[in-house]
This record gives structure tokens, sequence and C-alpha cells, in this order.
């Protein structure tokens, strides 16, 4: 065992371990008007091995890679617009676009 | 701040290059990275090496890197691998977190010993490098007839 990353190592080796152990992948994260936009290095991981899921506010991403699991959840107050939630994968980076929900002045009428 | 990502290297601990690849982070670390964040350039992107009977076989991590961002060039038994990932920022955003490595690259290690660099073969798929360099016939042992 390599000495200097015994102390960052979290990676399974055993199924059991997977269930345990798994690697936080790094991130950008940027923001506009209109979405959330995220970078998610995630080497490895083919698509078919991508898991996303969306319940009030919260996005879970998980995904696999041989032994290793990549686990990260992103919170956020603004509302998003679920349906047109949007992810693609390249070349180990996965793209999450996240719409916020845009709020549409209503003027009402006085009578 | 960043997260560290778990390198693969750590699943495969092989004691025969070690060495070579922790010479390699403390030189290139401190004199061949552009000044950006130290410590954090001399451990990415991590190369796994392993010397194998038949040549050596290299495994990195490269997420981002395209095909034709990366450049492997052998001079004798130099070998140099070196990009640029893409991580241009996206237009008119506001950045809110930023913890993936954006900083151009290069690494170069002495091989142990002379590879065949016609059959060297490079293959980077999802973000994933493997380099075969086959020993050269040159390299390989042989057997001495002995005349008597």
């Amino acid at each position: 065992m390599n000495q200097e990353n015994a102390s960052t190592q979290s990676e399974a080796t055993t199924p059991a371990q997977a269930e345990r152990y798994w690697a936080t992948p790094p991130v950008d994260v940027f923001e506009n008007e209109q979405e959330i936009l995220i970078y998610a290095d995630l080497p490895g991981v083919k698509k078919e091995d991508v898991h996303l899921s969306y319940e009030e506010g919260t996005v879970k991403l998980e995904a696999t890679f041989g032994p290793r699991t990549y686990k990260r959840v992103f919170e956020t107050q603004l509302a998003l617009d679920a349906e047109r939630i949007g992810a693609e994968l390249k070349h180990g980076v996965l793209t999450l676009r996240l719409p916020k929900r845009q709020r549409q002045a209503r003027a009402i009428q006085v009578s | 701040m960043f997260v560290r990502y778990t390198p693969r290297s750590l699943q495969h601990p092989m004691a025969l290059m070690d060495d070579v690849r922790r010479t390699m982070d403390l030189f290139f670390g401190d004199l061949e990275r552009p000044a950006t964040i130290r410590g954090f350039e001399a451990t990415w992107p991590r190369f796994e090496v392993e010397a194998q009977d038949q040549g050596i076989m290299i495994r990195a991590e490269l997420p981002g890197v395209a095909p034709e961002q990366l450049a492997v060039s052998l001079d004798g038994t130099d070998l140099t691998v070196e990009s640029k990932p893409e991580t241009k920022l996206p237009e008119g955003y506001t950045v809110r977190q930023r913890e993936r490595p954006h900083a151009r690259w290069k690494r170069t290690m002495t091989l142990p010993y002379e590879v065949d660099g016609e059959q060297v073969k490079a293959k980077l798929e999802h973000g994933l490098l493997e380099l075969w360099l086959p020993k050269h016939e040159r390299a390989k042992p042989r057997q001495i007839p002995i005349n008597g």
C-alpha cells in the first residue's frame, strides 16, 4: 500500500465494501438566470451506469465504474423545472443542467 | 476548495514503479508545473505505471480530456504526456463552485527500458487513458549460446 495515499483511500475492493465506501467526484457549479450548470468528473463511467434522481430541490447523483461508486448530492432552494433537467456524459465528465422554474408575473384584474 | 477524488492506483498498488512515480511527483511537482496551486498539480493527473515482461502499461484518469487534446511523445526512453483539459468557463454564468482541476499539465518520465515506438498504443475512452509501450526487441533478454 502506498503510504502517502492511505489517508485518502476510499476505494472499495469487495462488494461489501462498496456499500460503505464511495468516491466524491469533484464538481464545477455555474449559475445564470435560466439554470444551474454542473460539471462532474466521472472517469471511466459509462452512460448506463449513471443514476440521477430529483426530489424537492435535491438532485442525487450516483455512478459506478468497476468496484467504485461515485456519489454526490446537490441541494438548492431554487424552484427547479424537474421535467427539463438534462444530463450528458462525455469524455468521463457529466454535464448536468438544472433549469430554474420561470416565475411569470400575472396581472390581476381588479373588478 | 476541492474534494480529492480517489485515483485508480489505490486499487492496484504496485511496488515496481512506485519510486519512479514518487520521484516524478517530487521533481516535476516543483519544477515543471505552472505556479497555480502547489501540491494539487503535483498529484494530478495520477499515473499508474506498470512494468511488465512484454512492455509498460500506463493508466491515468483524465476526465474531460478529448483525444485531440492529448499529446504523447517518446524520445528514446523519455516519455512525455501533456494536455489541457477542456474547462472553459461557460459564458454568462456566475461561478458557484470550482473543484475540478483545470490547469495545463505535462508529465515526463524515463522508462526503465527501450520500447518499440512504432508499436505504442494509446487509447482514451470515458476519460481513461491506457498507454501500452511494448518492450523493444533490443531490450529483451536473450540466451547466449556457449561455444565449446
